[in-house]
C-alpha cells in the first residue's frame, strides 16, 4: 500500500481576487452595520467608540504638546510685550474690584442673616475636575474635542465642561481615560438657558456655525443685542448661573449668541459635577 | 536568504506609506489652539492614500484606509464607520481608474484627486445632514476640499522623493546592488 504524499494547494490569481473582494465586502458591511448601530446609540458601538480613544487619548496627548508649548510661548510673548498696558489695566481693576469686595461683604452679611432667619437648606457644592484638551474640535460637520480624563477620574456623562471664560460644553462620551465633549456650536447641542437682563429663559442651540442661536423664545420678548446669557439650571445637567455668551444679533425672529469661551484656545478645562 | 535585519528593513519600507497617513491623520486630529481651523483643516491623510494606492496599491491596501477611517470617526465623533466607507470608496474609485491615471502627468492626477475628493465630500455631506438634527452648512467643507487640493501638490513632490527612495532600497536588498 502506497500513502499518498500530500501537496500544498496554491490558490490561483482568480481566488485571491475573490478573497480580496469578499475582505472588502466584509468591512464595508461592518462599517455599514457600524453607521446603523452608532446612529442608534448602540451601547456596543459606544464602548468601541470610547476603547479606541481610550487608546488614541495619549498619542494624541503627545501629540499636541509640540502645539501646546508653541501656543504658550506665542502667549508668553504676547503678555511680555503688552506688561506695561496690562500693569495700568490691571491697577485700575483691582481698585474697582476693591470696591466690589466690601459691597459682596455687606451683601454676604446681609445673605447669611436672613437665610439664617429663614432656615434655609444650604445648596450643596460643586466639585471640579480638570483634564486638558488633547484633540482638535472636529471637523467641518462636528464640534468636539477629546479630553485626556475618564471614568478613571472621576468624570461623568452629561457633566459640564468651562474654562475660566465660561461654558465650553457637555460630556457625551465618557471612557476610561478619555471623555468627548459636545462643543455649543454643534449642531446637536442644547442647553436651557436664559438671559441675564430681561431673565428670558430659552434653549441655546449650536448650528455649526460660531454663533449658536436662542430657540424657544417667547413671543414678544425682549431680548437686546448686549445682554449677557447664563445657564438657567432647568434639566437638572448645568448649574444655574454658568457665563455662557452674549446676544450679539437680533434679526428676524433669530438671537445669536457669541460664546464668551472659546474652545480652540482652552488648554486646560474644568467639568462640573453638579450636586443638584 | 535575505537576512532577518534585512527583511524587517523590507517590512518598514512596506509600512512606511501607512505610517506617514497614520502620522498626517495624527498631526490633523492633534489640539492646535488655532480657532476656526479644526472645522476647515485639510484631509491630509487622504493624500498619502491617493498617492500610494496610484502608484502601489499594495502598500495602501483596504484594510488599513478602513482603520484609520474608523479612528478618525472615533476621535472627531462622527458616526463610527462614516469615514472608513467614503476612504475605501475613495481608494476604491481610484482603482476603477488606475489604469487610466497611472501613466498621465502631474496635473491630470491631481485634477483626479480634486475630482474623487469632492464626491466622497460630498457624499459625506449628505451622510451628515442624513444622521443631523438640523441642515448641514457645506460652507466649511467647502474650504476644506479647497485647502486640501491646494496642499495636494506639496506632499505629491515630497512623496515622489520618498517613493524613490523605498524603491531604490529595496531593489537593493533584493537584487543585491
Amino acid at each position: 500500500m502506497t500513502i499518498k504524499k500530500p501537496h500544498t494547494v496554491y490558490l490561483p490569481l482568480p481566488g485571491k481576487q475573490w478573497l480580496g473582494r469578499a475582505g472588502v465586502a466584509l468591512m464595508v458591511t461592518f462599517a455599514l452595520t457600524l453607521l446603523m448601530m452608532s446612529k442608534a446609540n448602540n451601547p456596543a458601538a459606544q464602548r468601541l467608540r470610547t476603547n479606541i480613544t481610550d487608546m488614541a487619548a495619549p498619542v494624541l496627548a503627545v501629540a499636541s504638546s509640540p502645539m501646546d508649548a508653541l501656543y504658550n510661548a506665542g502667549m508668553w510673548l504676547t503678555d511680555m510685550s503688552q506688561l506695561r498696558e496690562q500693569n495700568v489695566f490691571l491697577k485700575n481693576q483691582n481698585i474697582e474690584l476693591l470696591q466690589w469686595q466690601s459691597a459682596a461683604k455687606e451683601m454676604e452679611a446681609e445673605n447669611r442673616s436672613l437665610r439664617s432667619l429663614l432656615n434655609v437648606v444650604p445648596p450643596k457644592k460643586n466639585s471640579y475636575i480638570t483634564a486638558r484638551i488633547v484633540s482638535d474640535l472636529g471637523g467641518p460637520y462636528v464640534h468636539s474635542a477629546l479630553v485626556g480624563g475618564g471614568s478613571a477620574q472621576g468624570i461623568k456623562k452629561d457633566e459640564a465642561v468651562t474654562n475660566e471664560n465660561g461654558l465650553i460644553g457637555r460630556v457625551i462620551d465618557v471612557g476610561a481615560a478619555s471623555a468627548r465633549v459636545l462643543l455649543l456650536s454643534d449642531i446637536n447641542s442644547r442647553v436651557p438657558v436664559v438671559t441675564e437682563h430681561s431673565q428670558e429663559k430659552s434653549i441655546l442651540a449650536g448650528n455649526n456655525s460660531e454663533w449658536p442661536t436662542l430657540s424657544y423664545l417667547a413671543v414678544g420678548s425682549k431680548v437686546v443685542v448686549g445682554e449677557r446669557v447664563v445657564t438657567s439650571g432647568d434639566g437638572g445637567i448645568f448649574p444655574p448661573g454658568i457665563p455662557v455668551g452674549v446676544v450679539t444679533a437680533v434679526e428676524a425672529g433669530e438671537v445669536r449668541v457669541q460664546p464668551f469661551a472659546d474652545a480652540a484656545k482652552a488648554e486646560y478645562v474644568s467639568i462640573i459635577d453638579y450636586a443638584f | 536568504m535575505i537576512p532577518a535585519a534585512r527583511r524587517l528593513e523590507l517590512l518598514f519600507l512596506a509600512a512606511l506609506p501607512g505610517l506617514i497617513a497614520t502620522a498626517l491623520a495624527i498631526f490633523s486630529l492633534s489640539c492646535k489652539h488655532i480657532s476656526g481651523l479644526s472645522h476647515f483643516m485639510p484631509a491630509l491623510p487622504l493624500i498619502p492614500i491617493f498617492y500610494w494606492g496610484l502608484t502601489h496599491s499594495r502598500d495602501m491596501p483596504y484594510w488599513f484606509v478602513f482603520a484609520l477611517g474608523l479612528v478618525t470617526d472615533a476621535v472627531t465623533g462622527l458616526n463610527l464607520g462614516l469615514s472608513s466607507l467614503l476612504y475605501m470608496l475613495f481608494l476604491k474609485l481610484l482603482h476603477m481608474q488606475r489604469r487610466y491615471i497611472h501613466k498621465e502627468g502631474f496635473i491630470v492626477k491631481w485634477m483626479y484627486f480634486a475630482a474623487l475628493l469632492a464626491v466622497t465630500d460630498f457624499l459625506g455631506g449628505i451622510a451628515q445632514s442624513f444622521f443631523s438634527p438640523g441642515s448641514v452648512h457645506f460652507g466649511p467643507a467647502f474650504l476644506q476640499w479647497l485647502l486640501t487640493v491646494c496642499f495636494y501638490p506639496v506632499l505629491h513632490k515630497a512623496f515622489d522623493g520618498l517613493d524613490d527612495y523605498i524603491h531604490s532600497r529595496r531593489w537593493q536588498i533584493l537584487h543585491g546592488g
